[in-house]
């Protein structure tokens, strides 16, 4: 799969499967760590992302090219109300994903430096937990099972925080 | 390497996330893991916490009516929720005042016993602050003021209780949480001039200084004294000079942007009918103020 458009510089971005994305270097400097790379010239013409899947990385693009072609909040003080807020429902829509890809995306933007994306998974997977119980968490983020109290020392637990479970 | 990618998320979950979430969620969580439940313990966490929710406010009525309150919770951020609770100690009619609270927790002042508590209303845990022979001096309804700083040096909770007595003098004690004891410090020079004022402002926080004003019952000679909570002296702030001229003005301290305010309401006669007018006022580093902005 590969996206193109105008005659302006191209990056491609080459995933853990092997996969490669052209994309408009603008794009691209959505992530601060690639444009390091970029700027201090370590960048080939091909940057592999060893530790980012084929799946994981285009939905990434997708969102650094929305983000991309959006105003910035600090170019212009007076940026168009209706762009703010079609990025708003775009960021939405892009969080309704499942758990797994989710922390996928979170610790890739992590990895390629990408604030707002962070942001916005950290608040997607706040939202989802915030009401659950210790055994969904448990079951969402796959807690290690040696890590889990003993029954009696949840027990304890329980007790003491009984004003958080009524 | 998914290993370690699996323990770099949990990591960015505890520093990112959790530091997000509702305090009641928080409760819960304790029991998820081991891992959790130290670090949602942790100094470390509660700073995090805390520097992510400072714009969360405790609305509260002045007293408790009954042995229950409403509590409101802003955190789900869709509506409000209101439940009524019962109050966890007795509260006999009107008895319990709501004096200052602070990261959650309120100081309550009794005005049959004249003691004082610390009250968290969401856990529901509440302790009578202690008596000591450097605090004789009961808390005195309606009269003292109270301030609730955190004094962050320390890492702990603070009550600042300035005493007046029917003579006119004032005696200021200060409260540590972590110590459970009161001490005595020094408070203004002749301080017996405020004996007039009856009205004692409630205690405002802003840049490690509590503030508060004190007034005449006419409206009156509007003073304004901080008190600094790391040197733990107090200082007379001069008032802005167009507050004095006005035959009665009201002041009320306001923090806007980490800034100490002081709103002043003042009237006066003129054709034989009472104007009044409404100034801020921001104070300018600790010293002095300076007019900012007026509202005719």
């Amino acid at each position: 799969m590969s996206t193109s458009s105008s005659s302006s510089k191209k990056i491609v971005l080459k995933s853990a499967d092997n996969e490669t994305f052209e994309i408009d270097e603008i794009v691209a400097l959505e992530s601060q760590a690639i444009k390091n790379m970029i700027e201090d010239e370590c960048a080939d013409n091909v940057i592999p992302l060893g530790n980012i899947d084929s799946k994981t990385l285009s939905k990434i693009i997708e969102y650094c090219k929305k983000h991309a072609e959006s105003p910035k909040k600090d170019d212009n003080a007076d940026i168009d109300e209706k762009a703010v807020e079609d990025l708003k429902s775009f960021d939405a829509e892009f969080a309704k994903v499942d758990m797994p890809l989710i922390q996928d995306i979170l610790m890739a933007a992590n990895f390629l430096n990408i604030d707002n994306l962070i942001g916005l998974m950290c608040r997607t997977i706040a939202d989802r937990i915030k009401g659950k119980t210790p055994e969904e968490i448990r079951k969402i983020l796959n807690i290690n099972k040696n890590d889990l109290l003993s029954p009696e020392q949840e027990a304890k637990a329980r007790e003491e925080n009984s004003w958080a479970f009524d | 390497m998914k290993r370690q990618k699996s323990e770099l998320l949990l990591y960015t979950i505890q520093t990112e996330i959790l530091p997000r979430l509702p305090i009641k969620s928080l409760g819960r969580f304790q029991c998820v893991c081991k891992q959790w439940k130290s670090f949602l313990s942790s100094q470390e966490f509660i700073k995090l916490h805390k520097s992510r929710n400072k714009e969360k406010f405790l609305l509260l009525e002045p007293s408790i009516r009954a042995a229950k309150f409403h509590s409101f919770d802003c955190e789900p951020h869709y509506y409000p929720v209101t439940t009524l609770k019962n109050v966890p100690f007795e509260v006999k009619r009107k008895n319990a005042l709501l004096l200052a609270s602070l990261d959650g927790l309120v100081c309550v002042g009794f005005k049959n016993s004249r003691k004082l508590m610390f009250w968290n209303p969401l856990t529901g845990a509440y302790k009578y602050l202690s008596n000591s022979k450097y605090h004789a001096q009961a808390y005195v309804p309606y009269s003292d003021a109270i301030g609730f700083y955190n004094d962050t040096l320390n890492d702990c909770y603070k009550i600042l209780h300035v005493n007046r007595k029917p003579s006119g003098s004032c005696m200021a004690y200060i409260y540590s949480q972590r110590l459970d004891t009161w001490k005595k410090i020094k408070f203004l020079e002749n301080a017996q001039r405020f004996s007039k004022h009856q009205h004692w402002s409630p205690v405002t926080f802003a840049n490690g200084s509590l503030y508060f004003t004190i007034q005449g019952s006419q409206g009156e000679r509007l003073t304004v004294i901080s008190f600094d909570v790391n040197s733990e002296t107090f200082k007379e702030i001069q008032c802005p000079s167009g507050a004095k001229k006005c035959t009665k003005c009201t002041g009320r301290l306001v923090v806007v942007n980490d800034c100490i305010h002081l709103c002043v309401s003042s009237g006066m006669i003129r054709d034989s009918y009472w104007h009044y007018e409404l100034d801020l006022w921001r104070m300018n580093g600790k010293e002095g103020g300076r007019r900012w902005s007026l509202f005719p």
